[in-house]
This record gives C-alpha cells, structure tokens and sequence, in this order.
C-alpha cells in the first residue's frame, strides 16, 4: 500500500503559474493531500508523489497520469459526490479547489491491489484484440449472461444517482470572428482581427490564455520571454471593445454553416459552496461566427515501447508542462526519449531544474556534449521497468535491418536507471473540429503528421501548429499569411506583422513510432498504443493480419480510440502502426472520423435551461389560476395544461369523475373548453375552401349555425374532427382538436399555397383570443339565464347547433350551442381577459344549481357513452369515416373533390374486413377493461392467435351503472351481438359486442 | 348581474407584477421588465401588390403598412408591424381597438382582406435595461444585437414563437401568445438570474419608441 514516489519538490521561478503563497486542501482515493491554487488535480496528486491513479480497462495494469490536458487517457476520477457527483472528469483538466473530492473510477477492490490485474497478468497473452467476441460467443443462449458479467468490469466512473444540483444555460453569439484557441498563434490572429476592428471573440479550454507559452518560459517572441509577451498581448486584447474572451471554454463541435458550439466551465474550478446559486455551473455558447478561427495548436505523441504504460511514464509535453507550468518536478532521475530535436529543448529545461537526464535518441549520428546530460544516440527504450513506478529502463542500440526498418539488438540491452520517462514521438495537430462537417485531414510526410491547409477553407481560416507549423517562427508567420484574407474588407487597415521569434536550426526528424526491441511483435513487454482501452502495438497488426485493412475496421476490431479521450494520444500512432503493417503511407490509411463532442459535454450543458417545469412550453388557458385554486389534478394535452378532474374532500379519480358525470347528466357542470384550436376563416371562397378540406357538405350552412366536420388526409384517413360555424356568408369559425391545431393549420396553408392558390381565402389563428367556458347538462340553459343574456334561450329559438352572438354576465360573447356529452350545452366564448371573470361568475351564480367543474377524465366518459370518437385516440391514422361508422360524414357528390375521397375507393380502403368501431359490454358490468386490450373470437392458449383489433376506450358509467369500451374490431358492424374475448394482463374477458353509442343513441337530450 | 363596465379584463401576467420591484432594486438591475397590459391586436391580412387594400388600410390609420420585410411603423395611434408578405399585426390602444376594428372592416368590405381582432391573445411585455441584449441572446439565436431600431422580427424563445421590435436602444417589446406567456416568463426569470431582473410599472419603464402605445395604456 506504500506510495511508490516520495512527493516531488515544488521548483522553478516567476513562469510558474501556481501560488504557493497558499496552499489549499483536497482529497484522492480517499486521502487528505495539499496543493496550491493554479494546480490542476493531476499536478496536486504528482507534487504529492501519488504516481499510481488508475488499474487499466482490460488487464487491470497501474496507470499514472501520462498527459497535461484533453488528452489524458489515464487519470479518469469521479469528481465529488452524491448531486454534484461527475463522472470520469480527467485530472489533468480538473482545476484544485479547496475541499475538492476526487474518487478512483477504476481499481477493485483498491487501486493497490486489483482483482482484474490478477487475471491480466496471468492470462493477458490469451486476451488480444477480438478477446470477447472470439471467447464469449457458445452457446448463444449464453450471450446475455455473459453480457451482464463483462459489463459488470467495464467502464470506468459511475453516472450520478441525484438529480444535478447544479444549473446550466445557453448563450448564442454572432461574431465576425471567432478564434479557437488562445496559444501564441490564437493570440496573434485575435489581435489582428481586433485592430481591424472586426467583432471578435477568441475562446480557449484552459483557465488562462497562453497555450503552449504558458508550459514553454524560454520561448522568444518580440525579444520577449514568453511571459512578459503573453502579458502584452492579452492586454492590448483587453483594450480592445471589439474582442470578448472566453477561457474554461471549449469548442466541441463545429457544424454546417459555421455553427461552432462551445462548453464553458464557470464555476467547476470553485469549491462547491462557494459557487454562485445565480450563476450556471457550465454554459453552451452557440456561435456562428462570419470567420472561423482554428488556432487548436497539437497534442505531442508518445513513443510506443515495451511497458510504456507504467506510471511514470508521460509525453514529454506533460514533463515539460508540469515542470515548467505548475512547478512539479516529478522525477529526479528523467529519461526522455524521442525522435527529433525537440528533445534537447525539454532535456535543457530538466536539467535547469535540477535534475540528472538521460537522452536516449533514436536517430543515430553524435550530439554535442552538455554537462548533465547522458545522450544515447541511435537507441531506443525496450521496456520500462517497474510496475507500479517507473525504476529504469532497458535500452537497445538499434540499427537498419534488412528490410530497412530499424531493428533492436536485444543481445546488446543495458540499464539505466530512472524515475521518470517521457517521450515523444511527434505532434498530431488538434484537426477535430475541421473534421467534424466532413473535411479530412491531409498527411505530411515530412512532418509525420496529418494537418490542416495552411489556407483553410471557406469561412475557416486554420492557424499555427494545426497546420504542422510546429516551430514558434513558422506558426506565426503562417498566422499572419492565412488571416490576411479576412482582414481584407476589415473595417480598418491594419499592418500585420509575425512577431519576431528565433529559428533555431533543426536536424530533421526520424519517423518512428514503435520502438523495436529486437523481439518478434508480441513476443516482448506489452507495448501500449491507446491506453484507456489496453490496446497495444501488437493488438493492431494481429487486427491486420486477420485482414481488418481499413482503419475504421481496425479501429472497431481493437477499440482503438474509442474512449473518452477519443484517442488523442493513440489516433494517429493507431494510423502510422497500421500502415506500417499494411506496408503501405499512412496517407492511404487516412484517419477515421472525427465526431462531436471534442471532449465530453455534461447533458446539463446541452439541454441548458429547458429542464424540468421549462422542458417543453406549458401552455395554460386564461382560466388556469382559478383551476389551481380548485385544487384541479392535470393531464397533459399537446402542450397545454388542462384540468384533469377537480377533487373534492379527498376524492380519488373515481369519485370525482363518477360526481362529474351525475352533473352533468343530471344537473349542470361545466368546463373549460379554451384549448381547443381556433382558426378564423374569412374570403369569398371559404365555402369551397372548407368543401375541399372537410368530407362533409358546406355549401349550405347558413349563418348562425355550426356543423360538425371530419377531416381527412390524402389517404382517406381521419386526420382531425371539430365543429366549425358560419359567422356570415364570408366567414368562418373553425374548431380543431387541442392537440391537433398547429398540425391543421399547417396543413390547411399548405392545400391552400401549394395546391389552390386561386381561392380567395385567408387563415388566422385565434385559439388564444378566444376562453370557451361549456356549460353541461339538463340545467345548463337555467344556467345561462341566471347569468343574464341578451339572446333568446328558448328552444325554438335557439336550436342544437346553433350560435348566437350576444352578451352574457355582462360580457360580449359567441354561444355555440354544440355537444361533446349529448346533454344540452352552451360554449360560451369570450374574450381571454375575461375568461376568468366568466368561469368565476358560472362558478359563483351557478352554485344553487350545484354547477359542478369538470376535467378531460369526465370529458371522455361523457363522450364515449355517447359513441363520439377521439382522433388519435379511437382512431390511429388508418381509420377511415367509415371504418367510425361515420358515413354519413361524406359528401361523395360535392362538385371538387375532397382530400382523401379518391383514397376511399382504394382497394384496401374499401375492402371488406377493415377494423371498425364499435361498442363493447362486458358480461360482468363491473369490469372496466384495460385499454389496448386485444380482442379474440376465442380464448385460446395456441400462439400465435389471430387478433381482431383492440380496446381504444374503457370507462365506468355512473350514469349507466356498468362499464363500457369503444374497441376497433375486424369486421365489428357484422358482429353487433358476437361475443368475443379481450385479451390483457393474462386474462380472457368475455365482451358482447353492441353499438358504439350507450346513451341517448337518438340524440333527444341534446336537442331538448 | 355585472355589466360591461364593472367587468374586470385580467391581463396574461398581471400576478407576476402585483408588486413592482422599489426603486433601487429597479436600478440595480441588469433587466427591467414591465408587462404592457390589454393592448389592442388587429390581424390584418392582404395582399404586398394590392393597392386598393393598402391604400383602404393607410385611409383608417393615416400611415401605410409596412412593406418592408421586418419593419414596423408607428403612426399617431398605433404601430402596425410587417409579420409576413401578406401579414400585419396593428398594435394600438384598448381603447381605439373597436373603432379601428369596425373602420378598417368596414374600408376593406369588398377586397380580398381579413381584419380581425386578436386582442385577447396577446401577451405584451417591455423588456429595458443595460443586459437586455444579453438576456434575449440567453434565449434565442435571432442575431439580436443587429436589430436595427425600427425593425422587428419573430423568432424562437426557444420552443415558444415570440416576436421582438426594437423601437428605441433602451429596451425592446415583446410579443407572444396568452398561452404561453407563463412558460415564458419562467424562462426570462431563469435567465435574467445572474443580472437582476427588476418588474416594473410601464410608466417607470419608458418606451420612447412606442409613445403611441404607452400613451393609451
């Protein structure tokens, strides 16, 4: 259990960005350690010398922190706990603060002793790439458990169990420009957009603008240190009003038409209680810039050698940025190994810092003595030794073989002791977010990497090392070249001049990616590509050899890639080892696909403010608070709010409903009727209008009377149903289902633009102008006179469908008096702003009469005993009038057409056999049956058994006494006295089949 | 019974500000909001090429309708705003609403138009103050810091349709359905959060824009 390094002294001068004027406390795996503000966790845990910090996803092996940044594929933690728990944040790119709570998300039963690395270390040579798919495949019957148990060791952090205490929001931007990235070539292209005076925004992922600077002190730009030029820079950017920065902000995805999203971290770097309840933890920028700006700079790749996993083992970017940046000097005793002369530059700053260094360069040829420093040129690491830290290495001379491949020479291997081993192999440039809409990477030979064209594209310009200018000179000179183009139609002139930087001269590169180790692949120390999921150099030319040729293959066959890091370490060392393999350039390899996200969002950050009770609009009629103050139950009805029932004393759905019927039947109730859509239809051709979109007849109506219409689609099926009323000869009042409104409305412009421009006919919603209180039952008309009304209630006067227009309670309305229950009923339509005086005012008058409110549940009972169809509920989009029983709904002889009436004659439209609706009484009156319930000729238990159709409405009628169910039946109007047998929850009811209407079936209440 | 005058018209956010936020909080603020209560909403439809309807509409209102796409015109008594080629809304006091209505009815009788009253769907608020921008920026992707005074716009808030003028650089108005104003007005709290949201009374919220409006409200 001993930790393998004592903690690593805190070095370096005025470049380090950490304050150890203050020391701050945090927790790991369950310990105490102390770090400083300006630490990420990943350099808190290396200063205090925690060099082991995850077990790997395969073989279970000790992993370290290899990485500074989005790269890391190691040092995966679940950041704090229970609400604000998140899982697999990297270290590296977790900001310490004070009290910071940091869990393993790998490692059982402890991250000392794994119980995956026992079986990693004994069977790891039986488990190479295709392990599972090859091992877990007899016998099939087998495959889900064997599911259930793999899953059990996969993965890495846990997904919270709370619901996010935390809150997040989104911020939409439109810029001339956008920069992604704020190293020196970001900082560069931002100024001069901001001087020109372009509307500029420049984001970067780190808590402060720098980039690579920030980890490279001895840098040189204007004769400048790095420091003191970053300082300048981002104060002149500061001066300008035109440029707004965002640090902690990462782009993650760029999409057609330049839509760049980006994830900002506001508050993740503050402790917990100190983080603002007004503020969003995170927020998602949404911007869509004229100019796009990739400045995304390059993430340095590893070497691939034997046991390069071990902890202790980094890039050499990681070395250089802990060193230099947070002042961590993690080990003593420093192996750099590499392939280029980048290596000297880190080894100088390691040996400055105090520390004994061991280069060992795999070009051959001679260096120039440095005091210091050991330089083994033309070697290569073999393997490192060590398991939990890093103790040594073992090294191999290496030399062309045959084939003109360098070859180790085992034979002559040697030690050399160390604590810490980086490397590097080369740069791979942050290409992802030119990728993400379908552009691909181009490959250089010469600079072993894929990049992007230093003249961009269309709307996107890239910058510095994404292009493979990787030397400080060349990348800000290129900055200056491909910004050029967009400062043209600047607002302001401006000379735009590359910072000078020294160019020191380079010996050139060696293109290497796995280090021989003069043993057959596969035969030597395990010698890791991609580390988050244990894929090696090995796995992927055994993936070759069983002829997995494409990468995208390649890729699936060893995961390669496919972590939360998504391979930034690995993609491109994935590429070079396959082409290797496939004897071919890695241009012919290509890469694979570049998706969204770069690096992972939270969903808070995606769904932003649109959680909860702001999920989707509520929409809530005029007459909503007096429901609330009845203390009304809700269902929700397309978007909108509507009563469900209205409780009293204690009541369940039952009662209340079967108290709501009795009203209704008996006495007068009444309901809120608003959400119903509304369109007023005005022209000279409305009639025809309506002919064309309605299967009924409407050249008659006259004014003052409403009629019911059913609308079909072009297949002949019902689409929507409401009533719809003649103001005058030119206008109409047209009622459509709740839910349906919007959908009519779009259907109804678009017969009306696309198809019969020539109607003179014009289209407005009014469903929100308009509250329609509906007073229900026998004494709804003693209802209305109570309330006082200037029209002639009289029944002779005015007739079952029919509206009048007049005054009620003193306010000026519209009276439909049209039936959704088959009682006598009156709509009153009001104005909005007064819809709740209204619904007040038949609530308080109506109390002698016992005016009892009524929700949607008592809508529907009322309804089905009455055989009126719900569209979409009684009906599924295959229903024809017909298959309702509403044939007599068609008017087959109007001059034109109406839509869907070709489709009725379709020979499956008019087919003998089709579902029809019908009425359903159980033999027990007392058994309600569930809704969906399928319909038999027999019970039966052979399988499978013919099904008829299936129960679309199931009620208990107070008023009847019994249950009664709308159900759609295969040939149903033939088999009126049939009995059949529902089928739900394992049980056979046996139901006689009758006619669809229970109540009234002759329509005497309504019209009473 | 009641009668037409005792009747009490209730606007789709008038619970929200019973109370006015005090003075300094109404400084402090980075938003100040006022709810523009009972307007008068005319939908006029008519062909952009009919110079009969046109010439019929500017007769009754004493300027001609906006023909420019996304732009708004404010004659002595109401604001009438272009919504789409063959669609203007009239904003106007509650008061000259029936009047108006029954002028224009009556001066497009016989062309092709449609005039009606939609007063009882529209939700109307002010939206002012220094973050203003920011706020509508929270929670649409309509380009909002290029809307030009004098131009108006319908967009996204941001699954609910609202319509945005600007008629002056101190605030703008906005317009959207009674349904949906409570939803809205829950997600302007939510965003407002970070910079203060201040509710205010419409004349401590002025309009310079829209003087033929607040006049009458």
């Amino acid at each position: 259990m001993t930790q393998a390094a004592p903690p690593a002294p805190r070095v370096g001068g005025t470049h380090v960005r950490v304050d150890r004027s203050r020391t701050i406390a945090f927790s790991f795996d369950g310990r105490h350690y102390q770090g400083h503000p300006g630490d990420t966790l990943a350099s808190a845990l290396l200063a205090n010398g925690v060099r082991r910090v995850a077990r790997s996803f395969k073989y279970g092996r000790a992993r370290g922190i290899v990485g500074f940044g989005a790269e890391e594929p190691n040092a995966l933690v679940q950041l704090e706990t229970g609400a604000h728990s998140t899982p697999n944040v990297k270290a590296t790119q977790a900001e310490l603060y004070e009290g910071l709570v940091a869990a393993r998300t790998s490692g059982w039963p402890s991250l000392a002793w794994d119980w995956k690395s026992i079986i990693g270390r004994v069977a790891s040579r039986f488990m190479p790439a295709g392990f599972y798919s090859k091992t877990f495949k007899w016998p099939a019957s087998w495959w889900l458990r064997y599911e259930a148990m793999i899953r059990r060791f996969a993965g890495f952090g846990s997904a919270p169990t709370l619901p996010d205490a935390e809150r997040y929001d989104h911020l939409h931007h439109h810029v001339d420009v956008l920069v992604v990235g704020g190293g020196a070539a970001g900082l560069v292209a931002a100024l001069l957009a901001g001087r020109a005076g372009l509307k500029t925004l420049l984001i970067d992922e780190q808590a402060e603008l720098g980039g690579w600077l920030l980890s490279d002190p001895s840098a040189q730009l204007e004769e400048l240190p790095a420091g003191e030029w970053l300082t300048r820079t981002i104060a002149a950017l500061a001066a300008l009003p035109n440029v707004q920065r965002l640090t902690r902000c990462t782009g993650f995805g760029l999409y057609d038409q330049g839509l760049l999203l980006a994830v900002e971290l506001l508050q993740d770097h503050l402790p917990i209680a100190e983080r603002s309840a007004q503020l969003p933890r995170q927020r998602q920028h949404k911007i869509r810039a004229r100019q796009t700006v990739l400045a995304t700079g390059a993430i340095e790749r590893p070497l691939v050698f034997g046991n390069n996993d071990v902890p202790g083992v980094m890039t050499l970017a990681a070395g250089l940025t802990y060193l230099n940046r947070y002042g961590v000097l993690a080990g003593k005793r420093v192996l750099i190994t590499g392939n280029h002369d980048g290596i000297y530059d880190g080894a100088a700053d390691f040996i400055r810092a105090g520390a004994e260094v061991t280069l060992v360069d795999v070009r051959g040829g001679t260096a120039p003595a440095r005091s210091g420093l050991r330089v083994l040129r033309g070697h290569g690491v073999a393997a490192v030794r060590g398991r939990h830290a890093v103790r040594g290495a073992r090294i191999v001379p290496l030399a062309p073989g045959a084939d003109g491949h360098l070859q180790g020479d085992a034979r002559a291997a040697f030690e050399v002791e160390a604590d810490l081993v980086l490397s590097s192999a080369g740069y791979a440039p942050t290409v992802h977010l030119y990728c993400h809409d379908g552009g691909r990477p181009g490959w250089r030979d010469e600079l072993q990497a894929f990049v992007l064209p230093r003249e961009g594209r269309a709307g996107l310009a890239c910058v510095g090392a994404v292009t493979g200018a990787f030397e400080l000179a060349d990348a800000l000179a290129q900055t200056i070249e491909a910004m050029a183009p967009l400062l043209a139609g600047a607002p302001k002139a401006i000379a735009a001049v590359a910072p000078h930087c020294p160019r020191p001269h380079r010996e050139a590169a060696l293109a290497l990616v796995r280090v021989p180790d003069g043993l057959r692949e596969g035969h030597g120390a395990k010698a890791f590509v991609d580390f988050q999921n244990d894929v090696t150099a090995a796995d992927i030319a055994l993936a070759v050899r069983e002829n997995y040729h494409s990468i995208e293959h390649v890729k699936r066959y060893t995961a390669l890639g496919f972590g939360t890091d998504q391979g930034k370490l690995s993609n491109v060392n994935g590429v070079l080892l396959t082409a290797r393999a496939l004897g071919v350039n890695p241009a012919q390899v290509g890469t694979t696909t570049y998706r969204p996200a770069y690096t992972p969002v939270s969903f808070g950050a995606l769904a932003g403010i649109t959680v909860d009770a702001l999920f989707d609009p509520r929409r809530k009629t005029a007459l909503h608070a007096s429901h609330e103050a009845a203390g009304a139950q809700w269902e929700n009805v397309g978007q909108w709010l509507r009563p469900w029932y209205f409780p009293r004393g204690g009541e369940d759905l039952h009662a209340a409903v079967a108290r709501e019927c009795r009203a209704a039947r008996q006495g007068v109730a009444v309901m809120d009727a608003s959400t119903l859509g509304k369109i007023q239809i005005d022209g000279p051709d409305a009639r025809e209008f309506l002919n064309r979109v309605y299967s009924n007849a409407w050249s008659q109506l006259a004014p003052g009377k409403c009629r019911y219409g059913l609308m079909l689609d072009e297949n002949g099926m019902v689409m929507d149903d409401g009533v719809t009323a003649c103001i005058h000869d030119t206008q109409f009042h047209m009622t459509t289902t709740t839910g349906g409104a919007a959908r009519v409305m779009n259907w109804l412009e678009r017969w009306h633009q696309t198809e019969w421009p020539e109607l003179r006919v014009w289209l407005s919603s009014v469903t929100d102008h308009w509250s329609t209180v509906a007073l229900v039952g026998p004494r709804s008309r003693e209802l209305l006179a109570l309330l006082g009304t200037d029209i002639d209630l009289a029944p002779g006067a005015f007739k079952f469908m029919d509206w009048r227009q007049g005054r009620v309670a003193g306010l000026p309305v519209r009276v439909f008096r049209i039936s959704f229950s088959g009682e006598v009923s009156y709509e009153i339509n009001v104005e909005s702003g007064y819809g709740r005086q209204l619904w007040d005012t038949v609530l308080a008058v109506g109390a002698p009469l016992g005016v009892t409110p009524y929700g949607t549940e008592t809508m529907h009972v009322l309804r089905a005993e009455k055989g009126f169809v719900i569209v979409g509920q009684d009906s599924d989009g295959s229903m024809t009038p017909v298959d309702l029983g509403m044939g007599w709904a068609l008017a087959l002889k109007k001059p034109y057409a109406f839509l869907g009436k070709r489709s009725l004659a379709r020979s499956d439209t008019a087919r003998r056999g089709r579902k029809q609706l019908v009425g359903l009484l159980t033999e027990d009156p007392q058994a309600v049956l569930p809704e969906g319930a399928q319909i038999l000729e027999a019970p039966s238990d052979a399988r499978p058994l013919p099904m008829l159709g299936h129960v679309t409405s199931s009620y208990h009628s107070v008023f009847l006494g019994r249950s009664i169910a709308l159900a759609v039946v295969a040939c149903g109007t033939e088999r009126q006295g049939q009995t059949l047998y529902a089928w739900a929850r394992g049980r056979a009811t046996p139901v006689k089949v009758a006619s669809s209407v229970f109540v009234d079936p002759k329509g005497e209440r309504q019209h009473a | 019974m009641l009668d037409g005058a005792s009747a009490q018209l209730r606007s789709p956010l008038g619970e929200h500000f019973a109370r006015p936020s005090p003075p300094d909080e109404r400084e402090r603020a980075g938003i100040r909001v006022a709810e523009w209560a009972h307007l008068g909403c005319l939908v006029l439809r008519g062909r952009a090429d009919d110079e009969d309807f046109h010439a019929a509409v500017q007769g009754v209102l004493g300027a001609g309708l906006p023909r420019r796409p996304s732009t708004f015109v404010a004659a002595a008594h109401s604001v009438a705003l272009w919504i789409s080629p063959d669609e203007w809304w009239l904003l106007l006091p509650r008061e000259r609403r029936d009047a108006t209505l029954a002028a224009l009815s009556s001066a497009t009788a016989g062309l092709f138009a449609q005039v009606l009253d939609n007063s009882g769907s529209l939700a109307c608020l002010r939206l002012a103050g220094p973050q203003h921008v920011t706020l509508l920026r929270h929670l649409s992707p309509y380009d909002f810091e290029s809307l030009a005074v004098g131009r108006c716009v319908s967009t996204v808030f941001p699954k609910a349709g609202v319509t945005v003028l600007r008629g002056d650089d101190d605030g703008v108005l906005l317009l959207f359905r009674r349904s949906f104003a409570d939803w809205i007005w829950r997600l302007i709290e939510r965003s407002a959060q970070p910079y203060g949201l201040a509710l205010c009374a419409p004349q401590d919220l002025p309009a310079p824009g829209f003087a033929a409006l607040q006049a009458g409200s």
